[in-house]
């Protein structure tokens, strides 16, 4: 079976892409437009993700505070995430989000694959 | 006879002996020459108040005239003589006067000559007494002297009005100072009640008499107030007033030095006006520095949220656009050409256009924003319908509101064509439609053109968040972006861009919105922009 990867992603562009991607990769892949409704996908999931990937700047809930809220719900936090921002200080961000990695955008096809082999490995 | 001549003798010589005390307590006298005459004025007697008073003694002076002790000048008018003239006539004749000493020196006599009668009431000659009051008399002179200098004194002071009042407040003296700052002649305020200098608020509060009344109780009363000039204009004045007795403790009136403050008061006050203002400004300034401060930090830090919104604005596309081309050419060197079946390339295509739309549409807003802040911005006229341009726009952005789910709806009554730049206002139609789906997503967007008069006028309404009124002046603000941070994507120029290009076409963009039911942006045009230009 497929493991899950739940991408949190306002622009819908980059999620539809980063879905085509690791679809190719065999994984099995949904979508949330920002925090809030990546939370009611949670709720609602039977099987949990391996991995969250997660922007940061969204609309609605951004990025820091649905790894606070994830984090407070005990079913949700052991879930590893990984980080996806255009902003600088990636690594600050990454400590402040306690993402297991941080990608860079624009990020390279191989680095979102590599990250996400990493994590769900 | 024997009886009346021993009697007589004893009389006599009763007579002679009390005669005798009476000579001895003459002469015992040294306050007073008192001496004998005889009709014609010769000296008789003499006495040691005689001698010290006049110098002469007893053997020198008797059986001489009295008139040696007069001035040449009562002896030339026979002074003398006159006074035994009316001394007989009337039984007494006093006065003052100058006498002259033995050494020639000038006293001031008190005189009474005084007739002396027989019984049968014949003259027999003159009692005189005299007495010196020289020293009375220069104590006099000086202190009338004194008197008239003070007098003059205070007439010839200018500057401070020194008169005096009676002991219910009358005016008795006046001086030059007075008349100077009241404008009273001494003629016209002697006499007159002190209460005309009070403002009619002072009388009625009884001032006048309650200073009187403190002078006396407390021994002077001081005070500065607003005094009455005759003219009736006012002037600032620093009193004084204090009682004056008598030797027996009574009450004369008082003495009211007055001073005119005025000039200092306006100096003081204009200094204390001047130091406020100073203070004032000082303040005001201090409050434009801190305020240019907190400004400038402010735009310091817009202009790095700029960067940092633009920098992540401009990624979005740029990350979608290199993760769609890595995956096209990880596939392709894969041997994976399923996505790439001829029917799918041009939907490929579609994506490609859009980001490229999108980085097109944001390094223009950028171009724009350097283009409006130096005042360069240029609109190239031509005669369009608008209709034309918001079916464009509608069109052109159709992948971008279909991405966010809205339906466009135009309705419009008639065709509508006006000068404007066309370019310009595709832009403020783009802004404001994609700010509809960014804020509005999922929900329909309605445009309305209508002709208003001289104008045309383009609502275009959604059903979303909507804008808070404090929001609402804050929105056409560059780089402002409402809401939280990181909550919307943009640059928070759009509106701005917008607002200045309708401005530019001499324009109007307004917003009416609620909370939770969606904004309209009301965007009226002149139909040329050319004309109202130049008329305007």
């Amino acid at each position: 079976m497929a493991e899950r990867i739940l991408i949190i992603e306002d622009d819908k562009d980059i999620s539809r892409v980063l879905k085509k991607i690791l679809e190719s990769e065999g994984y099995q892949v949904e979508c949330a437009e920002n925090g809030r409704q990546a939370l009611d996908i949670l709720e609602r999931a039977s099987l949990l993700p391996c991995m969250i990937l997660l922007d940061l700047m969204m609309p609605v809930m951004d990025g820091f505070t649905f790894r606070q809220v994830q984090d407070s719900i005990a079913r949700f936090a052991a879930i590893p995430v990984v980080i996806m921002t255009a902003a600088g200080d990636i690594e600050e961000k990454k400590i402040a989000c306690r993402a297991v990695a941080a990608l860079k955008k624009p990020a390279d096809i191989e680095a979102v694959i590599d990250a996400v082999k990493a994590t769900c490995a | 006879m024997v009886t009346r001549e021993s009697n007589e003798k004893g009389q006599s010589s009763e007579l002679s002996a009390s005669q005798e005390v009476m000579r001895m307590l003459v002469d015992s006298v040294d306050e007073y020459a008192i001496f004998a005459l005889d009709p014609q004025g010769n000296i008789l007697t003499w006495n040691r108040g005689g001698e010290k008073l006049k110098g002469y003694s007893r053997d020198e002076i008797v059986g001489t005239n009295f008139s040696r002790f007069y001035t040449k000048v009562d002896i030339d008018r026979n002074h003398p003589a006159n006074e035994l003239v009316l001394a007989a006539k009337n039984g007494k004749y006093e006065e003052e006067g100058w006498r002259v000493r033995k050494d020639g020196t000038p006293f001031w006599a008190n005189v009474v000559i005084t007739a002396l009668r027989d019984e049968k009431g014949v003259l027999q000659g003159f009692g005189k007494v005299t007495r010196d009051l020289t020293q009375k008399k220069m104590a006099e002179k000086l202190l009338r002297e004194s008197e008239e200098r003070f007098r003059l004194i205070v007439e010839s002071v200018q500057d401070y009005a020194i008169f005096m009042l009676s002991p219910s407040g009358y005016i008795t003296t006046w001086n030059k100072g007075a008349e100077r700052s009241k404008g009273y002649k001494a003629g016209e305020i002697i006499g007159k009640h002190f209460s005309i200098f009070y403002t009619e608020e002072d009388i009625r509060a009884g001032k006048p008499d309650f200073e009187l009344r403190e002078a006396v109780r407390v021994g002077r009363f001081e005070d500065e107030g607003w005094r009455r000039r005759k003219n009736g204009s006012l002037f600032w004045a620093n009193i004084i007033i204090s009682p004056m007795y008598d030797g027996n403790g009574e009450l004369l009136g008082f003495s009211k030095v007055t001073q005119d403050l005025t000039e200092r008061k306006k100096s003081e006050d204009a200094l204390r006006t001047a130091y406020a203002e100073l203070e004032d400004r000082i303040g005001q300034r201090t409050k434009e520095l801190s305020e240019a401060k907190a400004r400038a930090e402010a735009a310091v830090k817009t202009r790095d949220n700029f960067f940092s919104m633009a920098s992540h604005e401009l990624k979005t596309p740029l990350s979608s656009l290199k993760l769609q081309i890595q995956l096209r050419k990880r596939n392709i060197l894969r041997g994976n050409l399923s996505g790439f079946a001829p029917e799918r390339l041009g939907e490929l295509c579609t994506e490609d256009e859009r980001q490229i739309e999108r980085l097109t549409f944001l390094v223009d807003n950028m171009l724009d924003i350097s283009k409006l802040t130096s005042g360069a911005l240029k609109l190239s006229l031509e005669t369009f319908p608008l209709n034309d341009v918001l079916k464009d726009v509608v069109a052109r952005l159709a992948p971008i509101l279909d991405n966010s789910e809205n339906t466009c709806r135009i309705e419009s009554a008639e065709e509508v064509t006006g000068t404007w730049d066309r370019h310009r206002l595709e832009q403020v139609f783009t802004n404001l439609l994609s700010n509809a789906g960014k804020y509005a997503p999922g929900k329909p967007v309605d445009i309305k053109i209508f002709r208003k008069g001289n104008s045309v006028v383009v609502s275009v309404q959604d059903y979303g968040r909507g804008i808070s009124e404090k929001d609402q002046a804050r929105i056409f603000n560059p780089y402002e972006r409402v809401g939280d941070h990181g909550q919307t994507s943009g640059l928070g120029l759009g509106l701005y861009i917008t607002r200045q290009i309708i401005e530019a076409h001499h324009g109007e963009l307004k917003v009416t919105s609620r909370l939770g039911e969606g904004s309209v942006f009301t965007v009226a045009l002149p139909l040329d922009s050319g004309r109202s230009r130049s008329d305007s």
